[in-house]
């Protein structure tokens, strides 16, 4: 679904190259999380593929294709929802359809209408996003990265505003959306019990510059439920990620 | 409604004090020509209702509505301009802000001999005092448009002219009223003083006649109906503002 090949980056105001040869490659359908600690380019990985950097060279690649040759590769949903407060839930949730075109007025509305039931927002349409809580605005948010269209959808720390219960149940609903819609995910995160708990795989960022991303899976299949971080193998997962980020700050 | 009349209360309180002052001190140095006490000012205002309405306040007024117009028309195409191109903005931000260095006041006799009494002379200083506030305000609206929401609708595939349509434009309404509020008063002193210095009618000039017959009174009832003026445009703009912008609290 997704690939890097050699892939080279550099900030013009840094004398290094932040992304220096990185390749990796995520399949369809899978839940991939990326973590890292902060400040260490996860986020540039993002930026990146949805191109607002560009690399110094090296290729990426959505199924197949250069993503140059994509109107819109990707579904981007960033740590702050970015609802705009001028536009009603609804018609936030129409924006990336009026900007992708080919739809009618009807078409928009019932895709509006079907993502808002799939997000549990049925009735809150026409409020404006203010009267929404924190949880809610973020299951808006995410129902617009659905009507992008893309199947590959980059979620880039969705919940860290969240307070710690929100926070939980949008990691147990998340799971859901993303086996009913059979996208591929890419989320970043640097809490590394959201990334066992939600993820198929794990890609580390051990170094920076980053240089390459350490792969390590996830022993356990899907629906999971929020008891099963408690297994010792998981357990055991946890404590050697937390090694190896932490070899990393120090 | 209530809550609002009872926020109201300390301000008007206020200005009956100051107004029982100025009755008393008037009162007290008895020269209506320097200082006319506000009964008088009233009484005034009554007795020339006639020129004032019928004559000098729609010519003010149209000085006014056409500068207005003019300003808002340049001072949006200058910030929509300054936004779209970094050359634009850095050859017209100067020269925008010199423009304020000039002493309009002091060249407004200039456009008097250029434009005779027309119209245009007077809406020449109007422009000039109120161009600039708009241009100003709604340029910085343009860049207090969130970068990662811009980020978003890039993401999405979003070309220049749909982020302008669907971000800027109504990230920038907000700001669009404030300078519009800024701009009502300003165009207002401009109409004033341009009618000041050169004019066949208006309430500046009609104030500048009485100035010129001692008649104190006649010289603050003008005034007195230009704040008016201003405070009943400004108060319109204001219940305008209330039903297209019922965000602005969440920016």
């Amino acid at each position: 679904m997704l690939d890097f090949e050699h892939v080279v980056f550099q900030y013009a105001v840094e004398d290094f190259n932040i992304i220096d040869d990185l390749s990796f490659h995520v399949e369809k359908g899978e839940f991939v999380s990326i973590i890292g600690p902060s400040g260490c380019g996860k986020s540039t990985i993002f930026r990146l593929i949805n191109r607002l950097l560009q690399p110094k060279s090296g290729e990426i690649r959505i199924a197949g294709e250069s993503i140059y040759q994509k109107k819109s590769p990707c579904g981007y949903m960033p740590q702050q929802d970015l609802l705009f407060p001028w536009r009603t839930v609804e018609e936030n949730l129409r924006l990336p359809m009026e900007i992708r075109g080919g739809l009618s007025k009807a078409e928009m509305k019932e895709k509006t209408e079907e993502a808002l039931k799939n997000v549990g927002l049925e009735a809150w349409g026409k409020k404006s996003p203010s009267e929404l809580s924190g949880g809610m605005r973020q299951r808006a948010a995410f129902a617009r990265t659905l009507l992008t269209g893309a199947d590959l959808l980059l979620l880039d720390e969705p919940f860290s505003a969240l307070d710690y219960l929100t926070r939980i149940s949008m990691r147990e609903w998340l799971l859901q959306q993303w086996e009913r819609e059979k996208k591929t995910v890419l989320f970043i995160t640097h809490d590394v019990e959201e990334a066992i708990y939600l993820s198929g795989r794990i890609l580390v960022a051990e170094q920076m510059p980053i240089t390459g991303l350490t792969s390590v899976s996830v022993p356990l299949g899907y629906p999971r439920g929020i008891e099963t971080l408690k297994e010792t193998a998981l357990l055991e997962l946890r404590e050697q990620l937390i090694r190896k980020l932490r070899r990393d700050a120090e | 409604m209530k809550s609002t009349n009872r926020a109201n209360l300390p301000a008007a309180i206020l200005v009956l004090l100051l107004l029982m002052v100025w009755q008393a001190a008037a009162i007290g140095m008895d020269a209506a020509y320097i200082l006319p006490s506000p009964a008088q000012v009233l009484r005034r205002l009554w007795e020339l209702r006639k020129p004032l309405f019928c004559a000098h306040l729609p010519a003010t007024m149209s000085v006014v509505g056409i500068g207005l117009l003019i300003s808002i028309v340049l001072g949006l195409a200058l910030a929509i301009l300054m936004d779209l191109s970094p050359v634009a903005e850095k050859a017209l931000y100067p020269l925008v802000i010199a423009s304020q260095t000039i002493p309009t006041t002091a060249l407004a006799p200039l456009f008097v001999l250029w434009f005779g009494y027309s119209i245009w002379s007077k809406v020449l200083v109007t422009v000039l005092m109120t161009f600039f506030p708009v241009t100003i305000t709604v340029f910085d609206g343009f860049r207090s448009v969130r970068a990662d929401m811009k980020d978003l609708m890039t993401s999405f595939g979003a070309n220049p002219g749909q982020i302008f349509l669907k971000l800027k434009l109504p990230a920038v309404m907000p700001y669009f009223f404030s300078a519009l509020k800024m701009a009502i008063p300003l165009s207002i002193i401009g109409a004033a003083i341009g009618e000041w210095l050169g004019a066949q009618s208006g309430l500046g000039y009609f104030s500048r006649r009485m100035m010129t017959q001692l008649d104190g009174a006649g010289v603050f009832a003008p005034i007195l109906l230009l704040s008016a003026a201003a405070m009943l445009l400004v108060a319109l703009v204001n219940l305008v503002e209330r039903r297209v912008i019922i965000w602005r609290s969440n920016m």
